[in-house]
């Protein structure tokens, strides 16, 4: 009795609520300070989505719209088309990929067929205008090309690497050589 | 249950007809303010709170009908974050549903993804491999202790304790971090699929959460030194939205809520699924259904949940973690470029989705916040004919009223915070 009493004109529960916190003065800091100091990024992050290359610099997408009809969000558009070189081969005449949809689900990832797509670490998502943040295939391709190994790490830690054959076109379903390009 | 107890006692010699009887602080005040009303003559008041107030935790309007600072009715209007989820569903394959259900409740998607999935497999009569079983056990337990963290901190946040919101963020964030190596995202995780889960646990996954529950009891202590006695906390706590266990049953209440009460009803203990009857573990109930004992609740089961991780860890099997019935799973990608047939298979998959047999299914799952269940119609197509998402945050809401009848405005904060509400599932 006598003890509760005390506890309570001495406040001591608040006494030791502030010992606590006076406490963390000195333990060791967590908070990252964000723009100066960078937290390293798992190997499946989900950040934004670049197309990829062959090991011969030549676009892997095939306009299959598969990517599209997954899309949860509806976020890409695919207009396909017969190559202007290579006649029995397709390509994706026009693709965007509006990332003011997106949800960064990845299942445009998994649905395609040639490992074409890859999400990469860039997760920045700013821009002034509501067309800078509307991909064209070509900007995509850029962001693979920064990307680099980045998005093959992305593809391994999702289990879509097993087909790669490390990166090579052969072995595929025997597409007709390709010589243009790079 | 002792500490609930605890609470500081007075004797008072009389105060409006209360004789010689052991009283709390709350109940004092409440005998207090009863003597009020019946001399100060008051105006009906009503009063917008929200739904642009920082403690609705969302976009809640209530309307207060006060009389001087006492609630006589509140009334919550629900629809602001209204995104018409279950009828974009019609509209979607099952898979593609999934990612729709992380921004449902979107402090503990892993628990959507869950029940979602598990909804579509009843459907399908699906058998989950048995390490997937384990995964999705201990990413969903994760998933609640990241929610009761995050609710710990916010309600606290509410009353006015600062220290307790930083302290409990940084375990979320170790958490968190974890679900970034898991699945690439922290909050919109996407994870769970039907027949098994996206992705393997890697050892050092493994390895940082066996580090996180071993050193996760300190840090619920350090909560608890901040505020389990911590007389602010009691008044703001104690006695205050009182619910008995039958109201709540009729009220359709589930989770923390209901239990508070003392009502033993947990889906994980009754209805077990994933690996939750392989382990070993208990629901802590309440007593007096007011706030404090669901914040005491929702304390015991960070530490349920912690165990049952450890538990899921030691006897985690090895094997596959995703069915292999690729009539529902997406085929490997090896297999898609260099088999014609598989490549087919998969677009249609991708296309069409899977079938699932005409009929409808209900299918409850325990989430941090109360029963979600998903009732689906399927005609046999690829996509839900109708999907209609028990919410629980919703359903919670339905006792709004009688839990704030009589309390002061001031009151109202805690109330919220007390359901654990999350306006993107209430409605969603
Ligand atoms: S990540 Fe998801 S939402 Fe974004 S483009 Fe791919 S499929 Fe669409
Ligand atoms: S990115 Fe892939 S899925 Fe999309 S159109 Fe190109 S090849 Fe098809």
């Amino acid at each position: 009795m006598l003890k509760k009493f005390l506890q309570t004109i001495l406040f001591s529960e608040l006494g030791q609520g502030l010992k606590l916190t006076f406490r963390h003065m000195f333990m060791k800091k967590i908070t990252v300070q964000y723009p100066k100091e960078k937290l390293t990024l798992a190997d499946g992050y989900r950040g934004f989505i670049a197309h990829r290359r062959y090991e011969n610099g030549v676009e892997r997408c095939v306009g299959c719209d598969l990517c599209e009809a997954i899309c949860p969000a509806k976020a890409i558009r695919v207009v396909s088309d017969i190559h202007p070189e290579v006649p029995d081969r397709r390509y994706a005449k026009e693709y965007t990929l509006d990332f003011t949809r997106c949800i960064f689900c990845g299942f445009c990832v998994v649905a395609c067929p040639v490992n074409a797509l890859s999400m990469t670490k860039e997760f920045a998502h700013s821009s002034f205008t509501r067309n800078g943040l509307i991909y064209s295939k070509e900007q995509m391709l850029a962001l693979g090309d920064r990307a680099g190994d980045e998005s093959d790490a992305y593809l391994k830690v999702k289990n879509m690497w097993d087909a790669e054959d490390s990166g090579k076109e052969e072995g595929r379903y025997h597409f007709p050589p390709i010589t243009m390009g790079g | 249950m002792e500490s609930v107890e605890k609470e500081e006692v007075r004797t008072n010699p009389g105060v409006q007809g209360l004789e010689r009887r052991e009283i709390t602080l709350s109940t004092l005040r409440q005998a207090v303010l009863n003597g009020l009303d019946s001399t100060i003559k008051t105006d009906q008041f009503l009063l917008n709170m929200g739904p642009q107030h920082p403690s609705t935790h969302g976009v809640l309007r209530v309307l207060l009908d006060l009389d001087g600072e006492r609630i006589k009715k509140a009334v919550p209007d629900l629809g602001y974050l209204h995104r018409g989820t279950e009828k974009i569903a019609e509209y979607r394959t099952y898979n593609q549903i999934i990612p729709l259900t992380d921004r449902l409740d979107y402090v503990s998607a892993m628990a959507n993804n869950y029940a979602f999935v598990r909804a579509v497999e009843k459907l399908l009569q699906l058998k989950v491999p048995e390490r997937g079983e384990f995964i999705r056990t201990i990413v969903a337990e994760m998933q609640r202790i990241v929610n009761h963290l995050f609710w710990l901190g916010t309600q606290a946040l509410d009353i006015g304790a600062m220290s307790v919101f930083f302290y409990t963020f940084r375990e979320r964030e170790v958490l968190l971090d974890l679900f970034e190596k898991i699945c690439g995202a922290r909050l919109t995780t996407n994870y769970y699929r039907v027949g098994g889960v996206e992705g393997d646990l890697d050892q050092d996954v493994i390895d940082a959460l066996y580090k996180f529950v071993d050193s996760f009891e300190p840090h619920i202590l350090e909560y608890n030194t901040l505020l389990e006695h911590n007389r602010i906390w009691l008044a703001r706590t104690k006695n205050i939205a009182v619910i008995t266990g039958e109201d709540a049953i009729n009220f359709g209440l589930s989770g923390p809520t209901l239990r508070g009460s003392g009502v033993d009803y947990d889906l994980r203990k009754y209805e077990p699924y994933g690996a939750y009857d392989l382990v070993d573990w208990s629901v802590p109930l309440g007593k007096n259904g007011d706030i404090y004992d669901r914040y005491w609740i929702r304390i015991q089961e960070l530490r349920q949940s912690a165990s049952i991780i450890r538990q899921c860890l030691d006897k985690l099997p090895s094997g596959p973690f995703m069915t292999d019935d690729h009539k529902v799973s997406f085929p490997p990608k090896g297999r898609v470029m260099h088999n014609m047939e598989t490549l087919i298979h998969h677009f249609l998959l991708v296309v069409e989705g899977f079938k699932t047999p005409s009929g409808d299914t209900y299918c409850g799952t325990e989430t941090p916040k109360g029963e979600l269940g998903f009732y689906i119609v399927s005609d046999g197509s690829g996509k839900p004919y109708r999907m209609r998402i028990r919410a629980p945050s919703f359903v919670n809401m339905g006792a709004f009223n009688h839990m704030a009848r009589g309390y002061m405005i001031a009151d109202i904060v805690t109330i919220f915070g007390t359901y654990d509400i999350v306006m993107g599932e209430c409605d969603r």
